[in-house]
């Protein structure tokens, strides 16, 4: 509901973008979406690498 | 002199923490509230705006005031006095006046005019936050508060270098540095570790969340911080700090979101928004720093918040990881109301004290035609929304029901975080309270019509797409491997290997190689006692060269000594 709200907002309000594409309808909303999204797959890849279990550093001892 | 000693912040905090240490525990809230307020009357009316004095040829400036230092002492102030208000029930004598001295030295740092005074405060934030991290009392927190001593004690080593070999130069007055010579260059290192740039960001979250709850929150406020101030003072507009703190900000997202104790991801968190100050440090106009003082301001506040509530829960279950937490919101409604609170004002929602802030230095970053790194702040402000906004809050007060049914904490933490939180909001909604003490003037509006939907739009989906992704989000039992594995596991393995052949070798290589490295080490202290007591300029280069490396070495060494 609300995320339609702020979308429907954005018709009503124009946003002047600084630069050439940031003033479309959505941009804000779109880009936050997505780049969220990208975070959350990066971490997950990175974390296939680096995590361990919590043991990892006390194992030996 | 008198009038100038009593006019000196620091001073008066380090009494307090004199006074805490001597009087008998019940009465300790007294000096925790009465000396940080003399302190907070200093920092604004003491008539002595700047303290000169002369030493060994150098002028020195002791106490030195600007806009930008008050801002920074106040905030100082506020965390200092309500980190020890939360902690009165919890912390321990030691703690809370360490946590006094602690503040002390960061307001030191704050107000000093020169390197000299601005290095005696450095150490001292390093000693009293190693004391406050050993006050955890575990394995754990002894192993970390090792770590964490030695990692900035070499920092130190590299600043008292970079100092030195200033000092050869010239005189050791506070001012922008061009990073032309080796000397600035270790400065700026020196300060950049303590501001958890890469690669030595793992201490933050390795260190931090060891201490007592009410440590943790205390921690959280000086030492990152003192070093973004010293970047403003020294490195203004040096752009390489932009890539440095994008790199913070990402890897501080990025962290938080593998991490499962609930205090190390607001540890992470900690990096990420240093790094949105280090980059406007970074971009360097009016505006920016701007930018970078009201973030420093409003953090200190909103982060204190989100450590208290996290560290309430901890005091009142005992737990600490975000598989074992979850469905605290009914059972601790003023716990979880101001951590909201707090979580929101992180993630610059309108009308709390990072919308604010944080939007001075996106506009800078506009203004200087910054695309890309306005398109980067852009996704990482809606990045802090995913990991400290939601996952924090979610994680800890909504989620599931883990069956825990704790009750609100005490008094004085409700009381504590009560007021940090009435400060989000108040700073959110009236900004003028802020705007005018800032070192430039303000002509940003942040309440247009724009601006709120864009930020909502911005934050909303983002905030979809954490529940979206939840699955893949799933709260793990793990650690995640950072740079400091290089000296936990590596260099750990070389030392039992020297050890073993040592120990193999006998006695006689023990004997030698200790006598030999005694000896360097005293040619070499000899070396920087004459070139910077006695102004042996000839060659100042090479010396700050030498006795950084072999100090570097040392301390590498002891690295290995105290995994």
């Amino acid at each position: 509901m609300l995320l339609l709200l702020t979308l429907v907002s954005n018709l009503i309000v124009h946003i002047h973008g600084y630069f050439d594409f940031d003033g479309l309808i959505g941009f804000y909303a779109a880009f936050g979406f997505i780049s969220c999204l990208a975070m959350v797959v990066v971490a997950k890849i990175l974390g296939l690498l680096l995590k361990k279990p919590e043991n990892y550093y006390n194992a030996d001892e | 002199m008198q009038d100038h000693i009593s006019s000196m912040p620091a001073l008066w905090m380090l009494l307090g923490a004199a006074l805490i240490a001597v009087l008998p525990n019940r009465w300790r809230i007294i000096p925790a509230i009465v000396l940080p307020s003399i302190t907070l009357w200093c920092i604004w009316f003491s008539t002595g705006d700047s303290w000169q004095t002369t030493v060994m040829g150098y002028s020195l400036a002791p106490f030195q005031s600007d806009s930008v230092r008050q801002i920074f002492g106040t905030a100082f102030v506020i965390a200092a006095m309500l980190s020890l208000v939360f902690g009165v029930t919890i912390a321990s004598k030691t703690e809370s006046s360490a946590s006094m001295g602690y503040a002390g030295s960061a307001i030191g740092v704050a107000f000093a005019g020169d390197f000299l005074t601005f290095f005696v405060f450095w150490e001292m934030l390093a000693v009293f936050s190693t004391i406050i991290i050993w006050d955890g009392r575990t394995q754990a927190a002894r192993a970390a508060g090792f770590r964490y001593a030695l990692l900035h004690f070499m920092g130190g080593v590299v600043l008292l270098a970079g100092i030195a070999g200033l000092a050869t130069q010239g005189d050791l007055i506070i001012r922008p540095l061009p990073l032309e010579s080796l000397s600035a260059w270790l400065i700026f290192i020196g300060v950049l570790i303590n501001a958890g740039a890469p690669p030595f960001s793992a201490w933050v979250a390795d260190a931090y969340p060891e201490a007592t709850p009410s440590g943790s929150v205390v921690l959280s406020a000086f030492t990152t911080k003192s070093a973004v101030l010293a970047l403003i003072l020294l490195f203004p507009g040096e752009s390489v700090l932009i890539s440095i703190g994008l790199v913070m900000i990402f890897y501080g997202i990025i962290y938080a979101l593998l991490e499962n104790d609930v205090r190390r991801i607001l540890c992470y968190s900690i990096v990420n928004q240093v790094g949105f100050m280090v980059c406007a440090v970074g971009i360097g106009t009016d505006l920016a720093l701007n930018g970078a003082v009201a973030h420093a301001f409003t953090h200190i506040i909103y982060k204190a918040l989100l450590l208290m509530s996290a560290g309430a829960v901890i005091a009142q279950t005992g737990l600490r990881k975000c598989t074992d937490l979850g469905g605290l919101a009914r059972s601790m409604p003023l716990t979880a109301t101001f951590g909201i609170i707090g979580a929101l004002a992180i993630s610059a929602f309108p009308f709390t004290s990072g919308f604010v802030s944080k939007s001075l230095t996106s506009q800078a970053a506009i203004d200087a035609q910054l695309l890309a790194v306005w398109l980067a702040l852009t996704a990482a402000s809606a990045g802090v929304f995913l990991h400290a906004g939601i996952k924090f809050p979610w994680f800890v007060f909504f989620q599931k029901d883990s069956g825990l049914r704790p009750s609100d904490p005490h008094l004085s933490m409700k009381l504590a975080m009560g007021v940090l939180a009435t400060l989000c909001i108040g700073i959110g909604c009236a900004p003028q309270l802020l705007y005018p003490y800032l070192p430039y003037t303000v002509t940003y509006v942040p309440y247009t019509t724009e601006h709120l939907v864009s930020q909502l739009q911005l934050l909303l989906f983002s905030g979809l797409a954490f529940f979206l992704t939840l699955p893949l989000m799933r709260r793990t039992l793990t650690l995640t491997l950072d740079f400091d594995w290089f000296y936990r596991v590596p260099l750990f393995r070389l030392s039992q290997l020297i050890r073993e052949s040592v120990a193999q070798h006998g006695s006689t290589f023990r004997l030698a190689s200790h006598t030999v490295i005694q000896s360097k080490a005293r040619v070499y202290v000899d070396k920087i006692f004459a070139s910077v007591m006695l102004g042996g300029r000839s060659h100042a280069g090479s010396t700050v060269a030498i006795v950084t490396s072999a100090l570097l070495i040392i301390v590498i060494i002891s690295f290995v000594a105290f995994r």
